[in-house]
């Protein structure tokens, strides 16, 4: 008897295994699940690499209490000697594997293993985000703007909540262009392209506007009314705003960690089928949004590699950019000829 | 909305957490079931390992095309992986993953996993075979067969199909009792005692009349009329019947290997919710079958047997069983003064 969207998951399911992954024959794959994800994905996504031809083992496993290494020791033993040990591995799970041990030891100068972060997605969030999005329009609209991004310097980001950022890029740092696992090492659900930019340039205000995402208590969610982190030299002197605010006031000085005020990245959000939900996965992909990341940094980013004991992100929605001067997108529209052709097509203008 | 047998394939799979594996808090359970297996087994198991506090993981995975080292290259490395990292490993796959390189690093010698074998089952059979069966009961009685039997020297066993064979035992070999999975090493399903006689005291002719299994083309769930090996000192020197027997022989012959013809083991069957299904893990524990394997025989025998190329199990119904000349069954059922107040506890 069919369910709620079957035809819909087994299509996402299966562009995972044949394009994102490309999976050959012969190929080990390793779908990982925590008893707090989405099943369906899981085993759809199985099905789909079992017709492939694919080796294919859904470690269906106890959820840890928390992301990353918080987890490692909830995890059971078989796991972790699993995880290392296959040609591609996608994540579906609720509690994220992703910087947890096995995934350092697995990701960490990457020789085997294409690794798939797909974790947190709903039926209904997989569908919308995979299942439904045209992936040659999709690629062709990212190379474009990973082009602009890596020959740009000159960066300015503002928002109607009261963006105001500026800040240079670096040459030679990477421009992540997120959807595919077509070689060793870690990606990313699509629609989302992130860079470091030297961090010391950063300065003026990030009103975050969408939601926040902080871990634990931090998960603020979709935001009541924006958040303000005021940054100079690319470190945040002051959060302002309404009583979320407030809390992260608190919530920060806590931590105790001066390196969490310290901006770690800027991503832009351009998954079409994304929609602002509280899932921090979602959100930082919602068309048009920009991203900033606080704390750690990620090693993928090749950047100052800032050991901050945790991370937060924040989401600025509808956001216009230039780059040198010249605008790519007012308020969260496509400005630049050749990216606004390719968002039409996509239904995005 | 609930399944058929919910309830009850919950309660077999909290007793083998539980009580048949003695699953710790904080220990880590490995459940195995490839696309053929039972899945809603598997995941009760996990539920049940949850409840107990173990880490759990359930690797659902492709099923391989055979049994052991054959089915090896179709396993998923991560699985591979996998497998010898565990506390505690309950395989309920279609295929058996026995005797594959994983499982040969988990368990030879066996140094940490606690394996047991559900293979083959399906939710009915769980609930028959584990989940309706008083575990304290079944002990009492698999204890006591196992006393008597390693204390037995001449052995004598008939059936009315025509088994009529006696042998002799060595009493420094063991005699295995599968029922708990509480240390580390292979385990199998409740209700069978097996053990390897001094194989060239084996003489007489062993008839089959429940089922045989050689594996394919040798596989008959059902005989239609008994295949009987005549044994001479260890070694079946001849293979009479019908059709089947005509199947067997040709099939033993094609194999090119003459330890195929050595006896390996045998088995007394004493799960009280076994009846004839068809299926080898179950047909050899129906109550009061004796099952003789043939061919390679395992090294937890410790035995003098030899290596051959396959093995094969048959089933003999309502057996007739004397040790040292004291009737131990009559036909199947239990008639030793030490096991005739212990049967009636489980229903037999």
């Amino acid at each position: 008897m069919p369910t709620t969207l079957d035809l819909e998951i087994g299509v996402a399911a299966y562009k995972v295994a044949r394009d994102l992954t490309a999976l050959k024959s012969g190929e080990s794959l390793l779908i990982t699940i925590d008893s707090m994800g989405y099943w369906r994905l899981a085993e759809e996504t199985a099905k789909a690499a079992e017709a492939l031809g694919a080796k294919v083992m859904v470690a269906y496993h106890t959820t840890p209490p928390g992301y990353g290494k918080v987890g490692d020791p909830y995890l059971p033993d078989s796991l972790k000697a699993a995880i290392p040990e296959t040609d591609v591995w996608v994540e579906y799970n609720n509690q994220w594997l992703l910087y947890s041990t096995p995934w350092e030891k697995a990701l960490t100068d990457p020789e085997r293993v294409r690794y798939l972060f797909l974790g947190g997605l709903n039926e209904e969030q997989f569908v919308r985000c995979v299942g439904k999005v045209n992936l040659d329009l999709q690629r062709e609209f990212q190379n474009i703007l990973v082009d602009l991004t890596r020959n740009g310097r000159k960066m300015r980001i503002i928002n109607s909540a009261g963006t105001d950022v500026s800040f240079e890029n670096v040459p030679g740092r990477p421009v992540t262009n997120e959807g595919w696992a077509l070689e060793p090492g870690a990606h990313f659900l699509m629609g989302q392209i992130g860079w470091a930019p030297l961090e010391e340039s950063i300065n003026g205000t990030i009103a975050f506007d969408g939601s926040f995402s902080g871990g634990g208590e931090a998960d603020l969610g979709i935001l009541a009314a924006p958040v303000l982190f005021h940054i100079e030299n690319g470190v945040c002197k002051e959060i302002s705003g309404g009583s979320e605010a407030g809390f992260l006031r608190g919530w920060f000085a806590r931590l105790g960690d001066p390196f969490m005020y310290h901006a770690a990245h800027v991503c832009y959000g351009f998954n079409p089928g994304a929609k602002l939900s509280g899932l921090c996965t979602e959100d930082e992909r919602v068309w048009g949004s920009t991203e900033w990341g606080f704390g750690y940094q990620g090693p993928f980013f090749k950047a100052k590699g800032i050991n901050a004991i945790s991370h937060v992100d924040g989401i600025c929605l509808d956001s216009s950019v230039w780059i040198d001067g010249q605008q790519i997108m007012e308020a969260g529209r496509l400005t630049h000829p050749k990216l606004a052709d390719l968002a039409a097509t996509m239904g995005k203008q | 909305m609930p399944a058929w047998l919910d309830l009850e394939v919950a309660v077999a799979a909290h007793k083998v957490v539980n009580q048949l594996c003695a699953v710790k808090t904080g220990e880590n359970l490995l459940v195995t079931v490839d696309s053929a297996g039972s899945f809603r087994i598997a995941e009760q198991i996990a539920r049940a390992g949850e409840m107990a506090g173990a880490k759990v993981m359930l690797a659902w995975h492709s099923t391989p095309v055979g049994v052991g080292k054959v089915g090896e290259k179709y396993l998923p490395d991560a699985l591979h992986a996998a497998i010898p990292e565990t506390d505690v490993w309950i395989e309920v796959n279609h295929q058996w993953l026995g005797y594959s390189t994983p499982y040969e690093n988990a368990l030879v010698p066996p140094r940490r996993v606690r394996y047991l074998c559900l293979d083959g089952l399906n939710e009915e059979r769980i609930v028959r075979l584990i989940g309706k069966i008083d575990l304290a009961a079944q002990d009492a009685f698999q204890s006591e067969v196992v006393e008597l039997t390693k204390q037995a020297r001449e052995m004598r066993i008939t059936t009315p199909a025509g088994t009529n064979v006696s042998f002799e035992n060595d009493p420094d070999r063991p005699v295995i009792s599968e029922l708990w999975c509480h240390t580390p090493g292979a385990h199998f399903l409740l209700g069978q005692i097996a053990w390897a006689p001094i194989e060239e005291s084996i003489n007489g002719p062993i008839a089959f009349d429940g089922s045989f299994y050689g594996g394919e083309p040798a596989d008959f769930p059902r005989l239609s009329e008994p295949v009987t090996f005549h044994v001479q000192k260890g070694v079946c020197e001849d293979i009479t019947g019908g059709e089947q027997a005509r199947l067997v022989r040709w099939w033993m012959k094609s194999l090119n290997d003459p330890n195929m013809y050595h006896e390996a083991h045998i088995c007394y069957g004493f799960n009280p919710g076994a009846r004839p299904s068809g299926i080898c893990v179950e047909d050899e524990r129906i109550w009061g079958v004796t099952e003789w394997g043939f061919g390679h025989q395992g090294i937890q025998f410790q035995a003098g047997g030899k290596p051959a190329v396959s093995h094969l199990d048959g089933i003999c119904l309502n057996s007739s069983v004397w040790q040292d000349g004291v009737q131990v069954l009559d036909e199947g059922r239990v008639v030793h003064p030490q096991l005739v107040d212990l049967a009636p506890r489980l229903g037999k």
